[in-house]
């Protein structure tokens, strides 16, 4: 469970996101330029909250090692 | 009683699937350079009828599976169904299998090993690539072997059966891929920690299933200076060759 606070958090990181790299899953040929991303964090639709899981799991463990 | 050989089945027809089958010839090379017999399903020859038939005829011990998947399902070329949980998963049975596919380690992944697969090894979740914008059509680099950023993302799987084929047992070729994981990730939190980000959800969804574990594959005894080669020394400078790379993307 991605909170509004998460989202917001995750919508800052990644506009930060390099445009030359794109993302893509082994799962219905999913493939997201950094626009798009952002546009599914701003619905916080599945892929939306699948990529605030993916940034909150991060930047949890990266806080447990400090 | 599975032989000692290998299959590999890797679809080509999208980007990840065109990156994935590309880096699947590492594994390629490594059965190889072990003169490990295999059979090598590649794009339009990763068919559902092809995979059935050569596991019945060739019988292999290693199978090592690319596609999308979802919980229950793996798919091959062109999104064709190739195995589903409690369906087919029986043909697994006394196979050593890694699968690179999306989620399909969870429920296809354990339905497998209560069918009789030796071991599983897969992905709870979603496996996520970070790739290089390039001139592809498709939006990739037009030769994924030199894209520097997915390179960590699908090296880090194919160190799993590579290490069971160079000698290791089936849960250090695990452990051998989490560690590969874990360096890429520090290499990447240094550069561009969206991608490490990615990275460590790869890492952390990857699961072996084991039902038991068998003598090691054999082939062809390699002493041990050879074994190592040159790939300790590769991944040693390798953040060297990421970082112009990444000025050039910026």
């Amino acid at each position: 469970m991605v909170t509004k606070e998460e989202f917001a958090l995750v919508k800052k990181r990644l506009e930060h996101w390099n445009e030359k790299i794109i993302i893509a899953t082994f799962r219905d040929n999913i493939k997201l330029n950094k626009d798009e991303m952002l546009k599914h964090i701003e619905a916080q639709d599945d892929i939306g909250k699948e990529l605030a899981e993916i940034q909150m799991n991060y930047l949890r463990k990266l806080k447990e090692r400090k | 009683m599975p032989t000692n050989s290998a299959l590999i089945i890797r679809p080509n027809y999208c980007v990840v699937t065109r990156y994935g089958s590309a880096y699947m010839t590492q594994i390629l090379d490594s059965a190889n350079s072990k003169s490990l017999p295999t059979i090598d399903l590649h794009g339009t020859e990763a068919t559902a009828s092809n995979f059935f038939s050569n596991l019945e005829t060739q019988d292999p011990i290693l199978v090592s599976i690319l596609g999308h998947g979802s919980y229950n399902l793996i798919a091959c070329q062109d999104g064709e169904t190739l195995l589903v949980g409690g369906s087919n998963d029986y043909v697994l049975d006394g196979r050593v299998v890694y699968d690179l596919s999306c989620q399909s380690g969870r429920d296809l992944g354990a339905s497998a090993v209560a069918n009789g697969a030796i071991s599983f090894l897969g992905y709870t979740e979603d496996f996520w690539v970070c790739l290089s914008e390039g001139e592809h059509s498709d939006g990739g680099m037009l030769n994924p072997l030199q894209d520097e950023v997915a390179r960590g993302f699908l090296e880090s799987h194919n160190v799993a059966p590579i290490s069971y084929i160079n000698g290791s047992t089936i849960e250090n070729s695990y452990y051998n891929s989490q560690d590969r994981f874990t360096y890429w990730l520090n290499v990447w939190e240094s550069i561009d920690s969206g991608v490490a980000s990615l990275l460590m959800w790869n890492r952390d969804h990857q699961i072996l299933h084991l039902f038991r574990e068998d003598p090691i594959i054999s082939t062809t005894p390699t002493p041990p200076s050879e074994k190592a080669g040159i790939a300790p020394l590769a991944l040693a400078f390798a953040p060297l060759l990421i970082l112009p790379l990444m000025k050039k993307l910026k």
